[in-house]
């Protein structure tokens, strides 16, 4: 497993809106605050599963519908998006590549080290490749990247419809496109397979639209009306392809890629007016200092927690003879949480990005 | 004898050729197959049946994020332990003896109490504890769950977890549902509550209330390693309606179970077949499907 190079002065996905003036609107730290925030409920939910005690807001849906919890992941692969424009080393294919393959290989060692067999797909190998794909239609003319998003959904539609047989449920737990690619490439259905990867390019494709966005227009206010008219939009269209089209994460669902680009604007737009029009920075502080190490966090949470079950057994029982259930899930989830933090906090106070 | 006396030689051809035996005793006709028992032993006997139960094209991801709470009959191990379990006690009348038989045998079990008697006899599940045994839920009132709501169901799950773990400051693991009776909200709220579902592999076998000596005979020719060996220490349902026909029938078959124990663990020894809790047995598990990443 490559360790990630651990700089000063870095412009990583995860770093790069702290490091990169942009000229008129300084640092755009609202970026790194909603990408935090999606940290912070990416980090809490991973502790929803089999003892979790977490409510069920911060689980995902079993097949179909829409939690809380599910609004995140595409928050933070928007986050990856928006930090693009902004991005030095997204300046050169051989950049974004490099960062691609290395981003692939930690979550293929990471991923396949908990299997002790070798899988492939899994979230940040999800996230390096939506991350490619974005750079590359963003190399595009930008008429031509907005009709390549409507245009890569409704295909995405399509294909579900062309897939299921006459009287199929085309957005079911078996059979559908998704399951028939996946089962094709990796053997079964997987949540972060190549189809679900590919739509989601959408979800960045989101980000990068808004930091064009911020770099176009000069007056924050007039930023936050255009963002504000777009969530609107997104999610209106969102809910109105519901009405036909399930949402579903586990799919990628025509609906939920929509829906949740407008929540991401959503949160996006909340950050933007606290701290770059607001100027509430202490508050948000902490999710800047997760927003900057975002990926790195990540990483080294999913790599402790792997590494942790042997020792999880007596922690939980001694914890559990004393404390109730509910309890002791919070503590663990916000140790991790805490945990993380602080870390980021260190990192950030030193200037230390650590970028892949 | 038919598959006692040996030791335990090679791992796979010894439980093949165990499990075939026990198959040609079924196919003659030797009394109270247990239904789990005999279909092991026709997959045995029919390698198409076994070839069938390889990978498929179950679709894993879209199964509920539950971790790797399971519903267990048996375990394939890497090492020659079985797991013996009680159920429906504690119970002044028989659990004492049956503590004796096991310090006797220097075996550990895994005991399903009811919340019920661990209400009733709290010192008598406590000595369980403090001779080092395995605790696990067998519900609050063994209700024949088949036949109540999930609100219900949840209940019993709950309160018997409760009432054990509050008595005895154990954790419990696993789960049993009375009659071995799955239903779709006992799976469930056992996943919730971080219980594995553990069912069985062998039984006493013999219908009725039978003699010790058959069931132990029983036992003897159907134990294998990595079975799960149901026995009772405890009466169920009979303590709310100690007078019904069924009561005396629970009394007698658990008292026959009791005096065949001593010489069941004595055989197994025999036979080099380590009995232990069902932890012990998942300690030997073989590798199987490990587990995936959190869904972000
Ligand atoms: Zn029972």
């Amino acid at each position: 497993m490559s360790a990630p190079a651990a700089t000063t002065g870095g412009a990583g996905p995860a770093a790069a809106t702290t490091q990169v003036e942009t000229g008129r609107l300084g640092r755009v730290l609202s970026l790194d605050a909603a990408r935090g925030l999606a940290i912070v409920i990416l980090l809490l939910a991973m502790h929803a599963g089999p003892r979790g005690a977490l409510p069920e807001q911060l689980k995902h849906p079993e097949w179909h519908g829409l939690t809380f919890a599910d609004l995140f992941f595409p928050l933070f692969l928007f986050a990856v998006g928006a930090a693009l424009p902004f991005s030095h080393r997204a300046s050169s294919f051989g950049g974004v590549l490099r960062r691609a393959a290395v981003l692939t290989a930690i979550g293929i060692a990471l991923v396949s080290a908990r299997n002790l067999t070798l899988v492939i797909p899994g979230v940040l190998q999800h996230i390096a490749l939506a991350y490619v794909l974005a750079w590359l239609v963003l190399k595009l003319p930008r008429r031509v990247q907005v009709g390549l998003c409507v245009a890569a959904v409704a295909g995405y539609w399509l294909a579900f419809l062309a897939v299921a047989g006459p009287g199929e449920d085309p957005w079911g737990r078996s059979g559908t496109f998704a399951h028939v690619v996946n089962t094709w490439l990796f053997g079964g259905f997987r949540t972060e397979g190549l189809p679900q990867t590919v739509i989601s390019t959408v979800n960045v494709l989101a980000g990068a639209f808004v930091t064009q966005l911020i770099l176009r227009v000069p007056d924050r206010r007039a930023v936050l009306r255009k963002v504000a008219v777009w969530c609107g939009v997104l999610v209106a269209a969102g809910l109105l392809m519901a009405l036909w089209v399930p949402v579903n994460k586990k799919i990628w669902s025509p609906s939920y890629t929509v829906l949740t680009a407008g929540t991401s604007l959503f949160w996006f737009a909340l950050a933007f007016w606290a701290i770059d029009i607001k100027g509430w920075r202490r508050i948000t502080q902490p999710l800047v200092h997760l927003g900057t190490n975002a990926i790195a966090v990540y990483v080294l949470v999913m790599a402790a927690m792997a590494a942790i079950p042997p020792f999880r057994g007596p922690l939980d029982d001694a914890a559990h003879a004393v404390l109730p259930p509910a309890v002791v899930t919070w503590i663990w989830a916000l140790t991790w949480l805490v945990g993380g933090w602080l870390l980021c906090r260190a990192l950030y106070n030193r200037r230390i990005f650590i970028k892949v | 004898m038919t598959g006692g006396g040996s030791g335990y030689h090679g791992r796979v051809m010894h439980r093949r050729r165990f499990l075939a035996l026990a198959g040609a005793a079924g196919a003659a006709g030797a009394a109270g197959l247990a239904g789990t028992v005999a279909s092991r032993a026709e997959a045995a006997e029919n390698p198409t049946i076994v070839a069938a139960r390889g990978p498929g094209d179950i679709d894993q991801a879209s199964f509920p994020q539950r971790g790797h709470h399971r519903v267990i009959w048996s375990v394939a191990v890497t090492d020659p332990v079985a797991a013996i379990t009680f159920d429906d006690g504690p119970d002044p009348a028989y659990t004492p003896r049956i503590l004796e038989a096991l310090d006797a045998a220097g075996v550990h079990a895994t005991f399903f109490m009811m919340g019920h008697c661990v209400q009733r006899w709290p010192d008598l599940a406590r000595e369980v504890v403090a001779r080092g045994h395995e605790i696990a839920n067998h519900t609050w009132t063994h209700l024949n769950l088949s036949f109540e709501s999930p609100e219900r169901t949840e209940e019993e799950m709950v309160r018997g977890t409760q009432l054990i773990e509050d008595t005895l400051g154990v954790r419990c693991r696993y789960f049993r549902p009375p009659r071995g009776q799955l239903t779709g909200s006992t799976i469930r709220y056992a996943a919730d509550l971080g219980q594995d579902t553990v069912i069985w592999s062998v039984t006493r076998g013999v219908h009725g209330t039978g003699t010790p000596e058959a069931v132990a005979s029983h036992v003897r020719r159907f134990l294998g390693p990595g079975d799960v060996l149901i026995l009772h220490d405890g009466v169920g349902r009979a303590y709310f309606d100690p007078d019904a026909p069924f009561a005396q029938v629970n009394r007698d078959r658990r008292e026959v179970e009791v005096r065949a124990l001593p010489q069941m663990l004595e055989e197994a020894a025999d036979r080099g077949l380590i009995l232990g809790t069902v932890s012990d047995v998942l300690a030997v598990e073989a590798p199987g499907r490990p587990q995936p990443e959190p869904e972000p």
